[in-house]
């Protein structure tokens, strides 16, 4: 009797499923099919009793999470807070950006002059308002407060191109001048596509809401500055010093007019009086230059190009709500992108020490399965 | 109409309603009983593993998916990874004890009964994959989908594997019968 040759698979599925043996192998292989069908292993009756009574004598116990579950809880909180935080951090970097240089632009209404405080506001239409009184001892920095000041403002302006930059630049100088002021210095820089200027202008504290206003008509502001100084109090003390000098000018040259005077004494008259005129004109150019500073603002007009083809953000409205929309979306993207970049190396990682855990535990179950009695109890004697 | 009924068709549907675990035990108490006599060649280990493997399925139980295979193909993977672990265990077991130790086999208790003696050695002198296949296709007569689920290898692996155990047993069996 030979040994039965290996059937092929398809066809055992057949033998198993009934099909006509066709060979004497295939008919031994349904035969022994058939013997091992036939052989009857019942569970014994005290294991049936026991299984039976899993499911009366077991108590509903609470379920403890168990350590995979903790484990993917505790990841999964990880990777959460991390995200809070990229997102978190990417939208306060995008607010500075859009409030300082963000390429988003801005409108340029008067309201939206943003760094400077209200009270600054008012004082510079105070003394746009006063303006109008001429430059002198009576009119020294006018303000609606009264008092003299020292205003150095700069502006920032988004436009579009290189050849915007030059135009724009052209119309601040044409402003200036217009509006009585003057330009101390100018750099405009256009290479290619882009470009940038800086000018510094000098305008008449009368005419600087016009001026403002006027230059940011020219492209869209990305930031705003305004830094004033109180200059009353040293054009007062001045003023005082010069009222004093020449009362004493007076006095002097009455006493030198009367004739009754030694030589001597009126040769200390005429030093005295010299020198009261000389210090008479030092007060007078202090004053004069202060006078100077309260009446022409600093202006440092910056312009750099964008975007192409940026528009304008509306804060409010259908538009606003789109705006923020796609700003969170934004967000949204670079967190997501953030996480892929970050986790899939560890994703990659993850997948193949489970993939190599997994050949292992293959492997061992493999060798233990070869073995003809693997669990088989052992005892020593 | 076509189109409603083929997305009906392809639409997931509902988990059948399940059963108690009592009645599921009652019912496939003697399969799982049988695969792990096969499996493990000791009856009385199997015994041991079978009250195990139903601890671990009324534990299990809400877990159970019947959409993703029946009642006696899980029991049978819960089976299978009872075995496989005591396996391990047996094995470091095994490795620490004093190799020098003189042991003596328990006394070896029939795997079943209405089979030849032949046949009993010859199951016995297989490996235990051999026999896992053996008893799953040919004693539990699952279909090959669901043995191979079990062992977890493909069909056709799950068939050659059987066709091989087959042909091991009936070569077994024949220098039984020569010696």
């Amino acid at each position: 009797m030979s040994s039965l040759e290996l059937v092929a698979a398809a066809r055992l599925e057949a033998l198993l499923g009934g099909a006509i043996p066709e060979t004497q192998d295939e008919a031994r292989l349904q035969g022994l099919a058939r013997e091992l069908r036939t052989a009857s292993i019942a569970a014994p009756s005290s294991l049936r009793e026991r299984v039976v009574r899993i499911g009366v004598s077991a108590q509903p116990r609470l379920r403890r999470p168990s350590r995979r579950l903790a484990a993917v809880l505790a990841a999964a909180i990880l990777v959460l807070a991390a995200a809070t935080f990229a997102a978190l951090r990417f939208t306060t970097e995008s607010r500075t950006a859009s409030e300082n240089l963000s390429l988003a632009p801005v409108p340029a209404p008067r309201h939206t002059e943003r760094n400077v405080p209200p009270a600054i506001e008012r004082d510079l239409s105070g003394q746009i308002e006063s303006s109008a009184q001429p430059v002198g001892d009576a009119a020294l920095g006018p303000a609606p407060t009264g008092r003299a000041q020292d205003v150095d403002m700069w502006i920032d302006l988004r436009v579009s191109d290189a050849d915007t930059v030059s135009s724009a630049s052209q119309d601040a100088v044409r402003i200036t001048r217009e509006l009585g002021g003057v330009v101390t210095s100018s750099t405009v820089d256009t290479r290619g596509p882009q470009g940038r200027a800086q000018l510094r202008l000098r305008i008449p504290v009368g005419n600087l809401n016009d001026a403002v206003f006027r230059l940011t008509q020219l492209g869209t502001v990305t930031a705003q500055r305004t830094n004033t100084q109180d200059l009353q109090a040293p054009l007062d003390r001045v003023s005082r010093r010069i009222a004093e000098f020449r009362s004493k000018i007076r006095i002097e040259l009455a006493r030198l007019a009367s004739g009754q005077l030694t030589a001597a004494e009126e040769l200390a008259a005429r030093i005295h009086l010299e020198n009261l005129r000389r210090n008479l004109d030092y007060a007078k150019r202090s004053r004069a230059s202060l006078v100077s500073k309260t009446s022409m603002a600093d202006l440092t007009f910056r312009l750099a190009t964008g975007a192409p083809g940026a528009v304008d953000k509306n804060e409010s409205g259908i538009a606003g709500a789109v705006d923020k929309a796609s700003d969170f979306l934004r967000g949204a993207g670079a967190v997501a992108v953030f996480l892929a970049f970050v986790l899939s190396p560890l994703l990659v990682l993850a997948i193949l020490v489970w993939l190599a855990l997994r050949a292992r535990n293959r492997r061992i179950e493999a060798r233990l399965l070869d073995e003809p009695q693997p669990g088989a109890p052992t005892s020593s004697s | 109409m076509d189109v409603v009924n083929a997305l009906a068709e392809t639409w997931p549907r509902r988990a059948p309603l399940r059963r108690a675990f009592a009645e599921v035990a009652q019912e496939h108490l003697d399969d799982v009983y049988r695969y792990l006599v096969f499996l493990t060649a000791d009856p009385v280990l199997a015994e041991d593993l079978t009250g195990e493997t139903f601890e671990k399925a009324f534990r299990s139980w809400k877990r159970f998916d019947p959409r993703r295979g029946s009642e006696r193909t899980w029991l049978c993977q819960l089976a299978r990874s009872k075995a496989l672990d005591h396996f391990r265990s047996e094995s470091r077991r095994r490795r620490r004890e004093d190799r020098s130790t003189s042991q003596t086999p328990r006394a070896v208790e029939p795997l079943a009964e209405g089979i030849s003696a032949e046949l009993e050695a010859a199951l016995r002198s297989l490996t235990a994959g051999e026999r896992e296949v053996v008893v799953l296709r040919i004693v539990l007569e699952l279909d090959a989908a669901a043995a191979a689920r079990v062992v977890g290898i493909s069909r056709s692996a799950c068939s050659m594997r059987l066709a091989r155990a087959l042909q091991k047993l009936d070569e077994r069996m024949e220098a039984h019968v020569v010696a």
